[in-house]
C-alpha cells in the first residue's frame, strides 16, 4: 500500500515538474533574445533594414496571411517569418503595425480582393490518417501605406525574405521611384519583348521593375535625354551614333545623370559563326573622351572559367571553356565598392578588356576609379579575329608570360568634361518626316562643358545580363547593386548579398593532398588515443607487477 | 556539490582506466571521420564548412550515446555496487548528477577530439577564404547540447534497469522518437492540432536552429527542460528502490 502512494505521488510530482517546464518553455516562446555567431550576421536583421524601419514617415501596415493549420514543412518557415518579422518590430517604435490573419475566417469577398492583389492560397500535399490529400495553404504578406500597396504572394518562396520587405517597405515610403531608361535606336538588346521576339532583357527588366520605373528611351532626331531618366543604360549597341546622339548622351551625363555603357570591341562574323571579328564600339569614341576604351579583343581566362559539356570520343566530359571567365573575390573584385559588396562570381561571356585612358581622366581630387571587376591572374586579352571553339589551344603567343589580370568593367564617379568642349553644338539630325525647306530644330538648352558629380560605368561585355546569363545569380546581383547605387543608395545591396557564402576549397588540392588531409582526419587522433590508452595500460601493469614482486619481497622477508 | 566532485572523479576515471573509453573514442572518431569525407564526399562537394559533419551528428549520437550511458546505473544495479554508493553520506541526486556529469564530460572530450578536422577544413579552403567560425562554434555548442540531452535521457533509463541491453535498446528507441518526430514528413502524419507541439518538442529543430551558429534562449531553454526532467526523472527512479512493499 506504502508502495502503490509512493508511486502515485511520484508520478504526480513528475507531472507537475514537466507542466511547470512547459509552462516556462511556453514563456520562453514570448521572451527570448538571440546571439547571431555568423560572421555576416546572415541570421539577423540587416542594419540598413533597421535603419528603414525605424525612419518610417507615416505607419506602414503588414498583414501576413497564414493559414491557422499547416502542414509541418511550412511550420517551420511560420516560425522564421514570425521571428522575422518581430524584429522590425522590435525596430520600428510605433510605425510599423503587423497583424496576422487567418484566411479562412475572412469573407468570401475579402478573399476575392486578396487574390486580386497577387495573394492566393497554394496546394500542398499533406498526409491525413493515412490517406494523401491537398491542402489549400495561405503564407502571403501584404505591405501597404498609405494607398499604396506591395504583396508578398508566398512567403516560402521568397529567396530573400527580409531583401523582399525591406525593398517593398523603401518603395512604398519613397516620394518618387527612380526612372531607369535604357537606350534604343541603335541596335541595342531590348527591354520589351514582343509578339514574335522575346526580348534579350525582358527578364532583368522584370527585376528592375520591383524597384525602378523602367522607359525605352529614343533620341529621335536628337532630342535630349527626358528629365525623369535618372540612369541611361546602353546595352550593346551595334549601329553608330550621330554626333548629335552623342552629343545628347555627352549632355546627359554632364548635368548629372548617370551612363551605364555596356559592349565589346567586336562582333560574330556572319559568314562562320564560330569566328569573332574586329568592329569598333559604336560609343568608341565618346567613351575615350572621358578616359576609357573597350579595346577590341576577347577575354582569356585559363585559370577561373566557366565549365562546358564536351566530346571526347564516346565521353561528355565537362572541361574549362576560357572564353567564359569567372570573376570572383578577393582579387576579382575591389573591396571598396559597393556595387561588388558580398559578390561571389560574375560570369563574363565572350568579353572585351577596358583600358583607363589616363591622360583623359581628371585628377583624383575630382575623380574617383572603382575598378570593378577583373579577371584572374591566368587571363589575356586574344587578339581578333579570333575562334571561339572551346576545342582550341587557348594558350597566348607568349605562353605564360603573357598572363595577367584583365580590366573588364569600371566606374568612374566625378567631375567629368564634355567631349564636346570647344567644338560648335551639333544641330539635329534631319527629320525624315520634315517638310522640304524646313527650318531645323534648334537646340534651346545651352552646353554644359563640366559636369555636376554624376557617374560613368563601362562594362566590357555585352550578354552579361541578357535573358541567358541573368540566370547566374551573381550577374542579377551585380546589375541590381550597380543600380541600387546609383538611384537609391546602398542601403539594400547589404541585404541582397546576406546570404550563406560560398567558401570553396583550394582548387589545386593535389589527390595526394587530399589523401593527406584524409589521412590526418581518420587517423591522427585515433592512433594518437590509442598510443595513450596503450601507454596507460601498459605502465599500469608494469605498476602492478612491481608492487606484486615487491609483496611477494616482503612476504619471503617475514617469513 | 562538494560530495558531488569525489564521484564525479571517480566515474570520470573510469572511462579511461578501462580500454572500453579509448575504445568508444577511436570508433566515434573513426566513424565521424569516414561520414564526413566518404558519406558527404567533403572533397567533391567542393566548400569548406563542417555542417556536414554537424548535421549527421544526431544519428551518430543515436547508438554512440546509449552506448555510454547505458551502463551507468544499470551495471552498478546488477554487480550490487549501487547499494555500496547508496550507504555514503551522499543524496541520490548527488551519485546522479555526478554520473550525468562524468559522463558529459567524457562526451565533450570526444567530441573536442574532432577539431583537427576544422584544422583540414581551414586548410583546404581557397586562397584567402575564411571560415566562418560562427556555424563551427554553434555547431559544437549544439553538439554538445543534444549530447547532453541524450545522456540524460540514456542515464533515466539506465535507472530503470539492470539490463544494460534493455537500457541501451530503450534509450536508442526513445532518441530516435525524439529525432523523427521533428522531420516534417514524420510530422505529418500526426493530427493538425498537436503538430506544432510535436516538431517543437523534438530534439532536430532545436540541434539544427542552434547548429547554423545562433544562440536562442528558446532552444537553451528546451535543452535544460530536457536534462532536468529527464535527471529528475532518474533521481526519483533511484530513490524508488528505498521504497518499501
Amino acid at each position: 500500500m506504502r508502495k502503490a502512494a509512493q508511486i502515485s505521488q511520484n508520478t504526480i510530482e513528475i507531472i507537475i515538474i514537466i507542466g511547470i517546464v512547459i509552462v516556462l518553455n511556453i514563456l520562453g516562446q514570448y521572451f527570448y533574445s538571440r546571439l547571431d555567431l555568423t560572421e555576416d550576421h546572415i541570421y539577423t536583421l540587416a542594419s540598413s533594414s533597421k535603419e528603414v524601419v525605424s525612419s518610417l514617415p507615416d505607419l506602414v501596415h503588414i498583414k501576413v496571411y497564414v493559414s491557422e493549420e499547416l502542414p509541418p514543412v511550412l511550420q517551420n518557415e511560420d516560425q522564421k517569418l514570425r521571428d522575422l518579422l518581430e524584429e522590425y518590430r522590435a525596430s520600428a517604435s510605433s510605425k510599423l503595425d503587423i497583424l496576422f490573419l487567418d484566411p479562412a475566417g475572412l469573407s468570401e469577398a475579402e478573399t476575392g480582393a486578396l487574390n486580386q492583389k497577387g495573394i492566393q492560397s497554394t496546394q500542398v500535399q499533406i498526409t491525413n490518417r493515412d490517406e494523401l490529400s491537398v491542402q489549400d495553404v495561405w503564407m502571403g504578406m501584404e505591405i501597404s501605406y498609405l494607398d499604396k500597396y506591395e504583396v508578398i504572394p508566398f512567403v516560402p518562396s521568397s529567396q530573400n525574405l527580409e531583401y523582399d520587405i525591406t525593398s517593398a517597405i523603401l518603395k512604398l515610403t519613397s516620394d518618387e521611384t527612380p526612372t531607369i531608361g535604357f537606350l534604343t535606336g541603335h541596335g541595342e538588346m531590348n527591354t520589351e519583348s514582343s509578339q514574335y521576339q522575346q526580348a534579350p532583357l525582358s527578364k532583368l527588366t522584370e527585376q528592375l521593375k520591383e524597384l525602378y520605373v523602367i522607359q525605352d528611351v529614343d533620341l529621335g532626331n536628337g532630342t535630349p535625354v527626358p528629365d525623369n531618366i535618372s540612369t541611361l543604360v546602353i546595352a550593346a549597341p551595334s549601329q553608330p551614333f550621330t554626333d548629335r546622339h552623342r552629343y545628347v548622351i555627352d549632355q546627359f551625363l554632364m548635368r548629372g545623370g548617370k551612363l551605364v555603357v555596356m559592349g565589346t570591341g567586336f562582333e560574330m562574323d556572319q559568314m562562320s559563326q564560330d569566328q569573332a571579328i574586329f568592329k569598333a564600339f559604336p560609343l568608341d569614341g565618346l567613351l575615350s573622351e572621358y578616359g576609357v576604351k573597350i579595346n577590341n579583343d576577347m577575354l582569356v581566362d585559363l585559370q577561373f572559367n566557366h565549365k562546358i559539356p564536351m566530346s571526347m570520343g564516346q565521353l561528355q566530359v565537362y572541361g574549362d571553356y576560357p572564353l567564359i571567365p569567372i570573376i570572383s573575390p578577393p582579387d576579382g573584385f575591389p573591396s571598396d565598392s559597393p556595387v561588388t559588396r558580398g559578390l561571389e562570381q560574375l560570369f563574363i561571356p565572350y568579353g572585351s578588356s577596358i583600358t583607363l585612358l589616363y591622360d583623359k581622366i581628371p585628377p583624383p581630387e575630382e575623380m574617383t576609379i572603382y575598378e570593378l571587376c577583373k579577371t584572374s591572374t591566368g587571363s589575356y586579352a586574344k587578339t581578333l579575329p579570333t575562334s571561339i571553339d572551346p576545342n582550341q589551344d587557348f594558350m597566348p603567343p607568349g605562353g605564360q608570360a603573357d598572363l595577367q589580370k584583365q580590366l573588364v568593367a569600371v566606374q568612374l564617379s566625378g567631375i567629368f568634361n564634355s567631349a564636346f568642349t570647344g567644338q560648335p553644338v551639333p544641330v539635329f539630325d534631319p527629320d525624315p518626316n520634315a517638310a522640304e525647306g524646313a527650318i531645323p530644330q534648334m537646340d534651346d538648352k545651352e552646353m554644359v562643358a563640366v559636369s555636376v558629380p554624376t557617374s560613368l560605368t563601362v562594362i566590357g561585355c555585352s550578354t552579361l545580363v541578357d535573358d541567358n546569363t541573368i540566370v547566374a545569380p551573381g550577374n542579377a546581383v551585380f546589375f541590381q547593386n550597380l543600380m541600387e547605387s546609383l538611384n537609391i543608395g546602398d542601403k539594400l545591396i547589404d541585404i541582397r548579398t546576406r546570404t550563406v557564402k560560398s567558401r570553396p576549397l583550394n582548387p589545386d588540392l593535389t589527390p595526394n593532398e587530399k589523401n593527406g588531409f584524409k589521412f590526418w582526419g581518420y587517423f591522427f587522433v585515433p592512433i594518437l588515443i590509442t598510443i595513450l590508452g596503450t601507454g596507460r595500460f601498459y605502465l599500469k601493469s608494469q605498476r602492478k607487477r612491481f608492487m606484486a614482486t615487491i609483496h611477494a619481497a616482503e612476504k619471503e622477508a617475514d617469513k | 556539490m562538494k560530495r558531488v566532485v569525489p564521484v564525479f572523479n571517480r566515474e570520470l576515471a573510469q572511462y579511461f582506466n578501462t580500454p572500453l573509453g579509448f575504445i568508444y573514442i577511436d570508433v566515434f572518431l573513426l566513424l565521424t571521420g569516414f561520414f564526413f569525407f566518404e558519406l558527404f564526399k567533403y572533397f567533391i562537394s567542393e566548400q569548406a564548412s563542417m555542417r556536414n559533419l554537424f548535421q549527421l551528428l544526431p544519428w551518430v549520437y543515436l547508438f554512440f550515446v546509449p552506448a555510454i550511458s547505458m551502463r551507468l546505473l544499470a551495471e552498478d544495479k546488477k554487480i550490487g555496487t549501487v547499494e555500496v554508493l547508496m550507504t555514503l553520506p551522499l543524496r541520490d541526486w548527488e551519485v546522479v548528477l555526478a554520473k550525468f556529469l562524468a559522463a558529459f564530460i567524457f562526451l565533450a572530450v570526444a567530441l573536442l577530439l574532432t577539431l583537427p578536422l576544422v584544422v583540414i577544413v581551414a586548410q583546404s579552403a581557397a586562397t584567402g577564404v575564411k571560415l566562418d567560425y560562427g556555424p563551427i562554434v554553434g555547431g559544437y555548442l549544439s553538439a554538445v547540447l543534444m549530447g547532453g540531452a541524450f545522456l540524460a535521457i540514456g542515464i533515466f533509463f539506465s535507472s530503470m534497469t539492470d539490463n544494460q541491453i534493455v537500457a541501451f535498446i530503450l534509450s536508442v528507441v526513445t532518441m530516435a522518437v525524439f529525432l523523427l518526430i521533428g522531420l516534417p514528413d514524420i510530422a505529418k502524419f500526426f493530427p493538425h492540432a498537436i503538430q506544432r507541439f510535436i516538431l517543437n518538442i523534438s530534439l532536430v529543430s532545436h540541434f539544427y536552429s542552434v547548429e547554423r551558429g545562433v544562440i536562442d534562449t528558446r532552444d537553451m531553454l528546451y535543452y535544460a527542460s530536457v536534462m532536468f526532467i529527464f535527471l529528475f526523472a532518474t533521481i526519483r527512479s533511484v530513490e524508488s528502490r528505498k521504497w518499501k512493499a
